[in-house]
């Protein structure tokens, strides 16, 4: 997942560049070498079934007055964390400014039926911080999503743009680097994968800058 | 009886009548089932870069509704690039096992599963599910007032995304199970 990360970035930085900030390009860049501990971190809690893709265009909602709701495309389903769906949902779902009115409110309402249900040594504190960490982890599937599909579709481009502007707002606004793991221990296992994917990623990066210049040169 | 393995189909093409009574009588709730045409129309207002979904409406032998009257397909859809791009991440997989193996115990709701087949090797796959098309999709430009606050009593999709709480409320069943100490142990089996 992190090699895809790092070969879908410099797609996805060239196509909406424009609306990362220099702060938000850099924790892209570097999350995409700590993906593997970000995701081991998370997962370290308690999991469950994931949806991997909550967010309202993969809703139906019952009619006026009807309170069902039924949810579809189940294809980034997996086990993780909970909460991820959350952040995903309130990143990508409402707008920025919505979501900063709610999302205390909502997270509390969440945790307190989430504690109704039986979950043990789950403090509001906890569904808190797991949110924001899990707010880091959205920039994953939007990330591989902007630079991996076929973005001729203008409909799919506007999508694209709207949610990925909202995960970045709630991003800045929730600020979770803290929660970026730190780079791995030198010459280890992991610091040789991580040095093979940042290497990858700046080749790639490299023979996007050099494209045009070649199709000028033929 | 017919034993013959049901043709994994790639494209709307291969949706039939005849494809269609098989598939449904394999499962064991509509073996009785008569169709005698299939009306295919794509969800062309569903923007989804890795699937193709296609609503059929089974027409029985007197003309009228089958039963059931109306089902959703979805394929991979032709683009390379996405196809690739859903191997990658095993996307089709991953849906195909949820509705084989966890939607019926899902505390959201989720479209029912008629049929489902899946092929590793080519990561080709078709779902046919519940059409749920008595439901309303999300339609960004309701989703909150002009002004960006939120129409606190508001009915339509748009309003209950944007009060956010509809939505999470029946996520919070997921929640708990793993929230509670050594129940997740019956969810790391599907761990993909």
């Amino acid at each position: 997942m992190q090699t895809v990360y790092l070969l879908t970035l410099p797609a996805t930085l060239e196509r909406f560049g424009n609306l990362f900030t220099a702060r938000t390009r850099r924790l892209a860049e570097d999350f995409g070498s700590r993906i593997a501990p970000q995701f081991a971190a998370v997962a370290d809690g308690p999991r469950t079934v994931v949806h991997g893709d909550y967010r309202a265009d993969n809703m139906l909602f019952g009619g006026e007055g009807n309170k069902d709701l039924a949810v579809i495309d189940w294809q980034g389903f997996g086990i993780g964390c909970g909460m991820y769906d959350v952040a995903f949902f309130l990143g990508t779902s409402v707008t920025s400014d919505v979501r900063r009115l709610i999302e205390r409110d909502a997270l509390d309402e969440y945790h307190e039926i989430v504690s109704g249900l039986g979950a043990e040594n789950y403090t509001r504190e906890d569904s808190w911080q797991s949110y924001r960490q899990n707010m880091l982890s959205t920039l994953m599937p939007m990330v591989i999503g902007c630079g991996a599909l076929d973005m001729s579709d203008p409909k799919l481009v506007n999508q694209t743009r709207e949610l990925l502007s909202r995960v970045l707002t709630a991003i800045e606004d929730l600020d979770p680097w803290e929660f970026l793991p730190p780079p791995e221990r030198f010459l280890s296992r992991g610091w040789g994968f991580a040095t093979l994917s940042r290497f990858g990623y700046r080749a790639y990066r490299l023979a996007l800058r050099l494209r045009p210049r070649r199709k000028r040169s033929g | 009886m017919d034993c013959q393995p049901i043709p994994l189909i790639t494209d709307a093409e291969g949706i039939t009548a005849e494809w269609m009574r098989r598939v449904l009588a394999s499962g064991e709730a509509s073996a009785a089932m008569e169709i005698a045409r299939v009306e295919v129309g794509r969800l062309s207002d569903v923007t989804n870069a890795l699937g193709n979904l296609y609503r059929c409406r089974l027409i029985a032998p007197d003309g009228g509704p089958a039963s059931p009257a109306s089902v959703i397909v979805k394929l991979p859809t032709a683009n390379s690039l996405a196809l690739r791009f859903a191997r990658w991440m095993s996307l089709h997989r991953r849906e195909h096992v949820f509705y084989r193996d966890i939607a019926a115990q899902s505390h959201l709701r989720v479209p029912a599963l008629f049929y489902c087949d899946f092929e590793p090797r080519s990561h080709r796959f078709v779902l046919m599910l519940e059409d749920l098309g008595g439901m309303e999709a999300y339609r960004k430009s309701s989703a909150s007032t002009k002004s960006g606050r939120v129409a606190p009593s508001g009915k339509s999709p748009g309003c209950r995304v944007a009060s956010g709480r509809p939505m999470m409320i029946p996520h919070c069943p997921l929640a708990a199970i793993f929230s509670t100490p050594g129940k997740d142990a019956s969810c790391r089996r599907f761990i993909c």
